[in-house]
């Protein structure tokens, strides 16, 4: 309190509603339950980790949330014998700077560089390519990257609270995240419900169809890949049936859009999906994630030995 | 540097420990503030801060020939006006005149080949180019003697709390609170509180958590909303903007209240109004007490007939649309509202001579509607999307209602603090903080943090 005044009997000091912010926010903070349990890595640093990776991979996976949550790296490495990255974001489209990040990301030292695009409806269509994860993540300003750095497991306990996934936590339902070093992101819903994710298909593609030019730009980049002696492998990273037809109203024409990555020089890829748990109807659920990318590696080994390519390092299928 | 940043948390507690002891002494008071608030502007882009100085001191210079060279006053006035109006101009409206021209001139068979070159527009020009431009004609008009310092001037323009996006501190009310090193009174810190804590919350809880929804309904095509859902849309989009810009106000209030200097108040619950007037006596109240001194009053105000006034209101409404921006969609808002405000004249009268009743039951309802549909044409990318977006929200075809219960939940919560912020307006400003409220505001400040949405910058700062 200043000079020549008194304080009221009653009255608090501004000084002292700061302070009782402070310790509830720091009880808040320290009652709340971690976002995931099987890594020690919290969400901001998964994401500061994944955009600074060096040039240091054989094999880069990239694409939107359905790349980032199916596949893990680590399962697929020890199939294919490639020092593998998931270098996938939520919400990501094929623009062009997402494209020249998925190539810094291969390692020019070595012969054998590959890179894996799961190619879905939505990340060829103008919304995703304007609003991308990618794009967030990498135009952080330098002062968040900062904190994050070096407060991010602090800092995480001040996340803000997601208003749906109290919704989904009142419905009964059980939800979990774990973020992995090499870039997966494992995503759990129990029990699974296929149609989760439903109502966001059936809304996100009014207005918002695939673009052929962004189509046509992709292919381009993997011409230019596959000329440099770069595989490109592609796939459809799988869905519930309901969602699939759903994914129709984009106007997405798979078989052409085959014939145009083949043309390129890549390869497509269709995996064995049969028996894949999705949690939400469009995520493979956690405990399914080593299955399901031993399943697309096996299929990246096969593919070698057909086009009589086959690295003499690959592993056969345990 | 935004006040919903991270770096600006670093700069207001460096900023903090640093004022008691700049603030005793004169001369240290006006550099910490120049070098602070300069830092603080220079964090978004330095290359501006030339900019910023040079326009601040022709108009300093230009109020001291004012004051000394009475006989040529009315030369340096101009020279300060158009050098002003000169910079903002060029900055804000260059691109878009030069490619109207270029696109004609095309159209016409004669093209001009202009070189027309995007400017970055420097955060804030609108903001304090008014201010500088006050200063002059407040000289000149003999209302305001020039300061014979160009720190204290320079401070004045550039003081932080409202550099970017306002109030619009004119420099004969700041100047003289800024020559005060006092410390900022028990009651005026709690006040500084109120308003930091309310001002955070309407920003980072109410304004960012509805700008998804209001930004992806805008980006998408009209129909995927009904009828009714671009009612709520707009109803969120009205609650957004007051929030974000009401917010930014009260920040910059607060942090002033805490240096011992009152801005005033630059909001006072707007959608409370009766009518369109009192709206605009209500909102943005810096920005349209500049225009209703330095431009309706001179052009006459209601003085002369009722053709002239209405004319005055059009120009000033106008001329208030243009300085949001180039665009048509803002010339349309300024344009509805000096309908709104023509057409008041007249119905009020009447209303009041017939039914007063009315006035005060259907009052409200139709400001809100009046003003929901102005905001479609400031916030819509074209006049075509937003004569779509009215055309949806009039026609009703459809009362389907389908938007995210995350959105609808915090366009209630912004209704909900609105009317508990109405009444406990109504107390002294200054007044202690008693328990009750203590808890109340800590509580508000544990929802900034845990509640808060995607972090945006201020809608304003574009102006």
């Amino acid at each position: 309190m200043e000079q020549g005044e008194r304080r009221q009997s009653g009255s608090w000091h501004p000084y002292l509603v700061m302070l009782l912010a402070g310790v509830a926010i720091a009880a808040v903070a320290a009652l709340r339950a971690p976002e995931g349990t099987a890594t020690p890595l919290v969400r901001e640093q998964f994401w500061l980790r994944k955009v600074e990776q060096p040039a240091a991979y054989e094999m880069v996976l990239a694409g939107d949330s359905r790349v980032l949550c199916d596949l893990s790296p680590a399962v697929m490495s020890a199939v294919t014998m490639r020092k593998t990255l998931n270098f996938a974001f939520n919400f990501t489209g094929y623009e062009s700077r997402y494209l020249e990040a998925i190539e810094a990301k291969l390692d020019p030292t070595v012969p054998a560089r590959e890179i894996v695009l799961g190619i879905t409806p939505r990340s060829l269509t103008p919304l995703n390519m304007r609003v991308s994860g990618f794009l967030e993540e990498s135009d952080r300003p330098a002062s968040e990257r900062l904190a994050t750095r070096y407060l991010g497991g602090e800092l995480s306990r001040l996340r803000p609270f997601v208003l749906g996934s109290i919704a989904v936590a009142s419905s009964g339902r059980t939800s979990a995240k774990n973020f992995y070093p090499d870039g997966l992101m494992a995503v759990e819903l129990n029990p699974p419900d296929p149609d989760f994710d439903l109502n966001t298909y059936r809304t996100i593609f009014v207005g918002n169809k695939v673009s052929e030019p962004s189509i046509q730009q992709l292919l381009r980049k993997v011409r230019s890949w596959t000329d440099s002696g770069v595989r490109v492998y592609g796939f459809r990273p799988p869905v519930a049936p309901r969602i699939f037809e759903a994914e129709s109203m984009s106007g997405f024409n798979e078989q052409r859009f085959v014939k145009g990555f083949e043309a390129a020089g890549g390869k497509w890829l269709r995996p064995d999906a049969s028996g894949v748990v999705l949690a939400d109807g469009s995520h493979v659920t956690a405990s399914n994630v080593p299955e399901f990318s031993r399943r697309l590696a096996a299929a990246i080994v096969a593919a070698r030995a057909r086009t009589g390519t086959s690295a003499p390092d690959a592993m056969p299928i345990s | 540097m935004l006040f919903n940043s991270l770096p600006f948390l670093f700069f207001i507690v460096l900023f903090a420990a640093g004022w008691p002891l700049a603030r005793r002494r004169d001369g240290s008071r006006w550099v910490y503030i120049i070098a602070c608030s300069l830092f603080f502007y220079g964090w978004w882009n330095w290359k501006y801060v030339p900019l910023l100085v040079a326009t601040a001191l022709v108009d300093f210079a230009a109020g001291l020939a004012i004051h000394v060279w009475r006989k040529h006053a009315r030369k340096f006035l101009l020279a300060s006006i158009l050098m002003n109006l000169g910079v903002l101009g060029y900055f804000k409206y260059w691109f878009a005149v030069a490619s109207a021209i270029d696109v004609t001139s095309r159209q016409l068979g004669v093209p001009l080949g202009l070189h027309v070159e995007r400017w970055i527009l420097p955060v804030g020009i609108s903001f304090y180019t008014f201010q500088s431009m006050s200063y002059t004609i407040d000289i000149y008009w003999g209302r305001l003697t020039p300061t014979r310092n160009p720190l204290h001037f320079l401070a004045a323009i550039s003081f932080f709390p409202h550099l970017v996006a306002g109030p619009i501190m004119r420099a004969g009310k700041l100047l003289p609170q800024l020559l005060s090193g006092n410390p900022a009174s028990g009651g005026a810190k709690a006040e500084g509180l109120r308003l930091l804590v309310h001002g955070y919350f309407k920003k980072m809880v109410i304004a960012d958590n509805l700008s998804g929804l209001v930004d992806s309904a805008f980006t998408s095509p009209v129909s995927f909303h009904s009828g009714f859902e671009w009612w709520v849309i707009m109803a969120m989009f009205s609650m957004q903007i007051y929030c974000d810009f009401s917010g930014y106000s009260d920040i910059g209030r607060g942090i002033a209240r805490w240096c011992g200097y009152d801005f005033g108040v630059n909001f006072r619950h707007p959608y409370a109004a009766t009518s369109i007037r009192e709206f605009w006596q209500r909102w943005h109240i810096s920005l349209s007490s500049w225009f209703r001194d330095y431009v309706y009053l001179p052009l006459g105000g209601s003085r002369g007939s009722e053709v002239a006034t209405c004319r005055n209101i059009a120009v000033t409404m106008l001329l208030s649309a243009i300085w949001h921006g180039a665009g048509l969609t803002y010339l349309v808002w300024g344009a509805l509202h000096a309908a709104y405000m023509i057409a008041g004249r007249f119905a009020s009268g009447a209303l009041a001579a017939v039914a007063p009743w009315l006035r005060a039951l259907a009052g409200r309802p139709l400001l809100w509607v009046q003003v929901m549909l102005a905001w479609v044409f400031f916030r819509a990318s074209s006049t075509e999307q937003a004569a779509e977006i009215a055309g949806a929200m009039f026609g009703m075809r459809s009362l389907a209602m389908g938007l995210s219960r995350t959105a609808l939940f915090f366009l209630v919560v912004g209704i909900v603090h609105e009317v508990a912020t109405y009444f406990l307006d109504r107390r002294e400003p200054e007044q202690l903080i008693r328990t009750a409220e203590a808890l109340g505001l800590a509580m508000l400040v544990v929802a900034c943090v845990f509640l808060r949405g995607p972090a945006g910058a201020f809608i304003y700062f574009q102006f």
